[in-house]
């Protein structure tokens, strides 16, 4: 959700150094954990609800030799996946067809914001009704909450194509076909990109969310079950790693959204 | 979006220009709960009646609304908006911070990047653990899982504030808190409102999280007590308030923000 921002006018303001910029942020996150460290130390917070830095971090390693939680990480994970590539694959398809007929577009455009507006995991009691406890519930409300980000992009993508170049493509007499797949799809790539890089994250919460509220599988099963075990150390353990892991997604789907603006600006 | 095709002039074909996608979901909503036989997925027209039964009354003294909605809704709504309100003012205090200073800045990023990616419901155990059972987990994890976005947004429209108004600031020689007043937080509005509007979104699903995973009272509390006691009808009904709730939040912030930005050319996302 953060935007680049570029200093049109002004001298531009000296960049960091990538070393110097890497050296403040290890910094900086070390002076987090000290201040984490600090508070225990002074007993300002109780053992079981806090933990110590020292002891979450050797509970990192016994998390990940255990494999139960690595087996519940690969679950969500592919949980994730299927719910982003099903709500993205439709939701682009949708919006691709639909965009392009602004009678059905706008009307679409009003359900599909109050649709977002109903919090997604209202509806996870339901999806536990209906599709029982397994995977396919985690995949069902993943996909709903996501869909209409991603369909929202779409058809705002598609909305803001470039009038010369449609005009250009009836000139030459393009086919439907060709139309969608060379005009319309390239130009609302970016803003797709951009609503599937934030449907990624609201997605990753709506699976674990699942799997603390019911799915008997997964990474929020495993650290609820630490939780109630009271290792709450493991738990800790296990927040950073997934964590880490939403960071990780965050950071590649970043990069993917930048490689696509760059390519389509090039053509 | 465009504005090459005619749009109807009368109010009521306007309405049904906008609004016949809707009422095609809700009539194939219909549709699929008369035909199903389940229980769990009563038809549209079922849940209304539910609805009606459930939180609205004939009695003006309560606004024609329910005890039993007098009795949850506001608990909930009052969770939402302090847990929300720690998140902007805490927020856009920490964005300030960040974005006057790019080296605390850089410093700082990571460790915001981690908080802003980890889903947030993972926090509900731990928050659990620390609050207990009261209200106070729900405030946590709805400020917690929406002040990083704020933060991150108001520096980059503090970061970002025009060179020229600052040097023409500075020469004025305006005193520190007009400075901030008066030009930084509104030269940095707009970015500031479209990290409080994706906020919004947020703030409501850990709303319903949070009530649901572990609370005594709220509409996700009702929800969960409807579900274990195989009340389904009136478990849709409470969806029906939550949506609504939802769709009156963001409408309420629309309006909010097209107000606030009026000044600007470009009104954030609610011109969408």
């Amino acid at each position: 959700m953060t935007t680049t921002t570029t200093r049109a006018d002004g001298p531009p303001r000296a960049a960091l150094a990538p070393i110097t910029a890497v050296a403040l942020g290890v910094a900086g996150t070390a002076s987090v954990i000290a201040a984490w460290a600090l508070v225990v130390a002074a007993g300002w917070v109780s053992e079981a609800s806090l933990p110590a830095p020292w002891s979450v971090a050797s509970g990192l390693p016994r998390v990940l030799s255990d494999g139960v939680f690595l087996d519940g990480l690969a679950d969500t994970l592919a949980s994730w996946l299927a719910a982003l590539s099903i709500a993205s694959g439709s939701a682009i398809a949708l919006g691709v067809l639909l965009g392009t007929v602004p009678v059905v577009s706008r009307p679409l455009m009003v359900a599909i914001n109050a649709l977002r507006s109903i919090p997604s995991t209202t509806l996870i009691p339901v999806a536990i009704l209906l599709f029982g406890l397994g995977q396919s519930m985690k995949i069902a409300i993943s996909t709903y909450a996501v869909f209409p980000i991603v369909l929202i992009n779409t058809l705002y993508g598609v909305a803001n194509r470039e009038p010369m170049r449609v005009d250009a493509a009836r000139m030459m007499h393009w086919s439907r076909l060709r139309v969608y797949t060379h005009l319309v799809l390239p130009s609302a790539a970016p803003a797709i990109v951009t609503g599937i890089r934030v449907a990624s994250g609201i997605s990753l919460v709506v699976v674990v969310s699942a799997e603390l509220l019911g799915a008997k599988s997964g990474a929020g099963h495993v650290l609820i079950r630490f939780q109630q075990a009271l290792r709450i150390d493991l738990a800790y353990a296990c927040v950073i790693l997934i964590g880490l892991v939403g960071a990780l997604i965050y950071a590649l789907l970043s990069a993917l959204e930048r490689l696509t603006i760059r390519r389509v600006h090039l053509v | 979006m465009s504005d090459i095709i005619r749009r109807p002039t009368h109010l009521a074909a306007r309405a049904v220009e906008a609004l016949w996608v809707v009422a095609l979901l809700l009539g194939l909503w219909e549709l699929v709960g008369r035909r199903s036989h389940t229980v769990f997925f009563p038809p549209f027209s079922k849940v209304c009646s539910q609805f009606a039964d459930d939180w609205l009354t004939n009695r003006p003294s309560t606004l024609f609304l329910t005890d039993n909605f007098w009795d949850t809704v506001p608990i909930t709504l009052s969770r939402f908006a302090r847990g929300w309100a720690i998140a902007v003012v805490a927020g856009i205090g920490i964005g300030v911070v960040l974005g006057r200073s790019p080296i605390v800045r850089v410093m700082y990023s990571p460790i915001i990047r981690f908080f802003m990616s980890l889903p947030n419901a993972a926090l509900l155990p731990i928050a659990l653990q620390f609050f207990g059972l009261g209200g106070g987990m729900n405030l946590f994890l709805i400020a917690f899982g929406t002040v990083w976005l704020i933060a991150t947004n108001t520096a980059d429209g503090v970061g970002d504030v025009n060179d020229e108004w600052m040097r023409t600031a500075r020469s004025l020689r305006l005193p520190h808190r007009t400075l901030y007043a008066r030009v930084i937080l509104p030269a940095a509005s707009p970015h500031i409102f479209a990290g409080l509007r994706v906020s919004v979104g947020f703030a409501l699903i850990l709303m319903v999280v949070g009530e649901y995973y572990a609370t005594t009272a709220g509409l996700g509390h009702a929800v969960s007590r409807f579900q274990q006691t195989f009340r389904y009808t009136e478990m849709w009904s409470a969806f029906l308030l939550i949506a609504l709730i939802g769709i009156v939040v963001n409408m309420a912030f629309d309006a909010i923000e097209r107000r606030a930005l009026r000044w600007q050319r470009r009104a954030g996302l609610a011109e969408l």
